[in-house]
């Protein structure tokens, strides 16, 4: 089968990455931009990221192969175009908004992506703090309707490095606002900000990868407040730097909910695709029972965007 | 890229970026002010909870216990560099723990990313006191 060969632009950007950390670290050093750094912080962060290439040339197969494997019943052929480029571009990035919310919404899809969100700080060293264990989860499922549509695989692995060569800048403190035409269609550091904050309001918002009109059009988009500034991590952080337990605390910590004795099997199954935070007796809290337990304290801000309209 | 250049490339890149935070005086070390900072952090995290208004902290400032109005949960909030974790205690949280002469508890948890810890404290009063807080915890069902 001949594939057509491109190469891999997360790769090619590397120096452009260590560029970037590099000026985001001189302009919060030297012109007080805003922005912290720890140095066990960024070292995990960086790990995670070398690790997750690691991971995707040694097991990459899986997904591209499901892929290769669709392609044979395509419906089309669209070809290699800069005008298929820009469209699959577009499509493939609501393709991501949907991976991403399910992602958040599916503790066995959110297991693996949960240790890009388990660094308390965000700045350009934690968008490369990426996920070890993403073809394990079957997300790839989610490329089969472009490819149906006759977008080659490898094209579209192509198109896909531009999306998260987009996403890596958007991880910043140092840059507060874009020009409003800006924030309202693409994604940007102040929407990116939300979205990798545990205050009540910004969970589960702002999916995006790089264009933010997914959220608007499917009601998830939540903008960044002055006064209610981004605290970032996990709802319960955790406690440790070593990369191979933030690549994986999530996996055992589900496992061990689902195979705990005493439970029915369709408790044990839900503990696998209902929201993080389900627990079968209740005793833990997602995200909705969070908005609505800050709406109880701050009636003020019931109906805000991100918070329900009242207490149920 | 070649994967022997990117293979190089990485390493050196991850020396060079940690070097320049850790040498840049960015990087800090958090410490907790006093007991009324630790439990503004714990209820920043679980703004549901109510604290007693009680809380100890360790000699270094690194961590704190905090005693919470439910009676059967107990607040603990620790630094992780420049940054805090906070925990909320139930009896099923805590394994086992022991005080030494030197005013020093270890306690092991049953938390994958937090499995242990080890506290020094001020003097023998505050020892007996955290003391109890451990105990009725473990006693809780």
């Amino acid at each position: 089968m001949n594939i057509p060969n491109f190469p891999d632009v997360t790769q090619l950007a590397v120096p452009f990455f260590l560029l970037a950390m590099l000026i985001e670290i001189a302009f919060i050093k030297f012109r007080k931009s805003k922005g912290e750094f720890e140095t066990n912080d960024t070292l995990t962060s960086l790990i995670m990221g070398a690790g997750s290439v690691i991971s995707g040339l040694v097991f990459g197969f899986i997904s591209f192969g499901f892929a290769m494997w669709v392609w044979q019943f395509r419906l089309f052929d669209l070809g290699i175009s800069p005008i298929v480029g820009v469209l699959a571009f577009i499509a493939d990035d609501l393709r991501y908004y949907w991976y991403h919310r399910f992602a958040h919404r599916i503790r066995w899809v959110w297991a693996e992506h949960i240790n890009h969100h388990s660094s308390q700080h965000y700045n350009l060293s934690t968008a490369l703090r990426q996920s070890w264990t993403g073809n394990f989860t079957g997300k790839f499922i989610l490329l089969a309707p472009l490819v149906l549509l006759g977008v080659h695989p490898a094209f579209l692995a192509f198109i896909y490095g531009f999306n998260l060569v987009y996403q890596f800048w958007i991880h910043t403190e140092a840059i507060d606002k874009m020009p409003r035409w800006f924030e309202a269609v693409m994604n940007t550091p102040s929407h990116h900000r939300v979205h990798h904050a545990t205050n009540p309001r910004y969970l589960d918002a702002n999916y995006a990868g790089t264009l933010i009109i997914w959220d608007k059009m499917f009601g998830t988009f939540v903008p960044e407040l002055q006064e209610d500034r981004p605290r970032y991590g996990i709802v319960r952080n955790i406690s440790t730097f070593n990369p191979l337990k933030v690549a994986f605390h999530e996996w055992i910590a589900m496992f061990k909910d689902a195979f705990q004795p005493g439970l029915t099997p369709n408790q044990r199954f839900q503990y696998l695709w209902r929201p993080p935070g389900w627990s079968h007796d209740g005793t833990r809290k997602g995200s909705d029972q969070l908005k609505a337990e800050y709406v109880g304290r701050n009636s003020e801000a019931a109906g805000m965007p991100g918070l329900p309209e009242t207490i149920e | 890229m070649p994967l022997e250049l990117f293979a190089i490339l990485v390493p050196l890149g991850i020396a060079l970026i940690v070097l320049v935070v850790h040498y840049s005086g960015l990087s800090k070390k958090a410490l907790l002010r006093d007991g009324a900072h630790a439990i503004d952090l714990l209820l920043e995290d679980y703004g549901a909870e109510k604290s007693t208004g009680s809380s100890i902290l360790t000699i270094d400032n690194r961590a704190a216990f905090i005693e919470l109005e439910s009676g059967d949960r107990l607040g603990l909030v620790e630094t992780m560099g420049d940054r805090f974790v906070t925990r909320i205690l139930n009896h099923n949280d805590l394994g086992e723990y022991a005080f030494n002469n030197d005013n020093i508890l270890s306690v092991k948890y049953h938390d994958f990313t937090h499995p242990a810890g080890t506290y020094k404290f001020g003097n023998d009063n505050i020892v007996s006191r955290v003391a109890d807080w451990l105990k009725n915890l473990k006693e809780e069902k």
